[in-house]
């Protein structure tokens, strides 16, 4: 039996090492390489931990209202829509990424911005299985002008400045700073329940990070990860260069 | 200082200790000492966890205590991940350096005349940037059409490249004639990426972007250039690797928003669910 299993085991390994060779490389970067292989792989596996521990979540709360956002509209240009329209039939998962724009701010957030670059090319995709939308605090004419001037054309805006749904859900403090989070609704049964958000961003950040909070979404930082560089300590994304 | 004046003090305890009894007897009170100084430890450990579960307490509208005890357990476990995560990342940085590259490899890109150029691998090194990614984009001329699924990828990543093209140099590599590369590229509406076309030399062979019998492979690399030595750096070889049970080899999974999107909803990524290159 022992030894079965140390064969499948070192079959695995034997696996693990098949093509894995890059021209010239040296045996000790091979040997550190398959170290590195083997975290990266817990790590594979940890990603999918999570997310299991994710989908058990007991039931979140109802939404105290059905919020009234702004949006665009052809032909007369602007209309109001409710959170529960926001579900399209047969999509009972909302997203909606508070992003960090309103009317007290000069310039969106370019963080945030640089985050929505991104997801602006997995929306079409993201849309064929949830509902997926972007809700800012600025009015709806001001938040599309700049969505306009940036490419986006695939992701749905929403203007919250005549709702209360930032505050509520954590897009705002108290002094009506705008924070970046990203809530995921649930619909069941015509009740729409609060299924998780980013909350890391609310915990202590490891020292000498930000909080990662999106980080899962936001390919620039895990791109850097790879690198040798890394992510540096004091560089940040910007709206222009 | 009072570190060493403490150590003076036991050591002088222990003299007199032993001077007024029995070693037999003094044994025992050193436990008991060790004891009292990791006392104050224990007590500092619970007060930490106690200010970690008030950091999670942000509630929700609605939230019951089984959702927010369920959800604080979950976030302990994110932030875990992202510890992993960064410990991952700075053992990736640690690697002993890779191996030198096999040749200076000529690719074809699209020149600002909107014509065609030459370009070497070393040569898409910008003065200041030492590292170049390169992501093999499963696109041969034997292929009907570009991969799916990568096409989903650089849709994302598309949008990021101008931001990381700030800190390193960043191309596509695809196996058929640029023009068919470019005209992808453009109907997909990507502006921020760079192209390259490897029709004319063995980069994807030699780098795991084909394999033996010329198919393509989704594959990231990164090369490292230190003086004027450019030596291979780190590749997503994880896409090699056997993948969990009923899941793919993820191997991009953190350039691939997609996924990881679906990753906090409760249906998941799904079983048979895959990107396609248009939804009409």
């Amino acid at each position: 039996m022992a030894s079965k299993r140390k064969k499948k085991i070192m079959r695995k390994a034997a696996k693990l090492k098949i093509i894995g060779r890059f021209p010239n490389e040296t045996p000790a970067y091979r040997k550190a390489r398959d170290k590195l292989l083997k975290a990266e792989i817990n790590l594979r596996r940890q990603v999918e931990e999570v997310a299991k521990l994710r989908r058990k979540l007991p039931v979140g709360g109802a939404i105290p209202e059905d919020f009234v956002f702004d949006e665009s509209a052809e032909v007369v240009g602007m209309r109001q829509v409710r959170l529960s329209e926001l579900f399209a039939p047969g999509k009972d998962t909302l997203l909606l990424y508070s992003y960090m724009y309103s009317l007290a701010m000069n310039n969106p957030c370019p963080m945030c911005t640089s985050i929505i670059d991104s997801l602006e090319g997995a929306a079409p995709h993201v849309g064929q299985r949830v509902n997926l939308a972007v809700v800012a605090k600025s009015p709806l004419p001001r938040l599309l002008t700049f969505a306009r001037n940036r490419g986006w054309r695939n992701l749905r805006f929403l203007s919250s400045a005549d709702n209360s749904y930032n505050r509520i859900y954590h897009g705002e403090d108290e002094e009506g700073h705008q924070s970046p989070i990203m809530n995921v609704f649930v619909k069941k049964g015509g009740k729409i329940r609060h299924f998780w958000a980013s909350e890391l961003m609310f915990t202590k950040a490891e020292k000498g990070q930000n909080q990662r909070h999106v980080d899962i979404f936001w390919p620039l930082w895990n791109l850097l990860d790879l690198t040798p560089e890394g992510r540096g300590k004091n560089w940040y994304p910007k709206l222009t260069y | 200082m009072a570190a060493k004046a403490r150590k003076k003090n036991t050591a002088a305890r222990k003299k007199t200790a032993s001077r007024k009894k029995p070693p037999r007897r003094a044994k025992p009170k050193a436990p008991k000492r060790a004891a009292q100084a990791k006392a104050p430890k224990r007590s500092t450990r619970a007060k930490k966890r106690k200010a970690s579960k008030a950091i999670s307490a942000v509630s929700y509208p609605g939230e019951t205590p089984a959702y927010r005890r369920a959800r604080d357990k979950l976030l302990k476990a994110e932030m875990e991940l992202r510890r992993h995560t960064e410990a991952v990342a700075v053992q990736r940085r640690k690697l002993p350096q890779g191996g030198e590259l096999l040749e200076d490899y000529l690719f074809e890109e699209s020149d600002k005349a909107g014509g065609v150029r030459s370009v070497r691998i070393s040569e898409l090194f910008a003065p200041d940037k030492h590292t170049l990614v390169l992501y093999n984009f499963m696109f041969g001329p034997a292929m009907q059409r570009a991969c799916p699924s990568c096409t989903a990828m650089l849709d994302a990543l598309d949008g990021n490249a101008k931001h990381i093209s700030q800190r390193v140099n960043l191309a596509v590599v695809a196996r058929s004639p640029l023009p068919r590369i470019l005209s992808h590229a453009r109907d997909r509406g990507w502006y921020g990426l760079r192209f390259l076309s490897s029709a004319g030399n063995s980069y994807n062979r030699d780098y795991h972007g084909e394999d033996a019998k010329g198919s393509q492979q989704p594959m990231l690399n990164v090369f490292v250039k230190r003086g004027d030595t450019i030596r291979h750096f780190w590749g997503s070889e994880i896409a090699f690797a056997p993948p969990e049970k009923g899941q793919d080899s993820r191997h991009v999974d953190f350039l691939f928003p997609l996924w990881s999107v679906f990753d906090i909803t409760p249906d998941g990524r799904g079983k048979d669910w895959h990107p396609r290159l248009s939804y009409i």
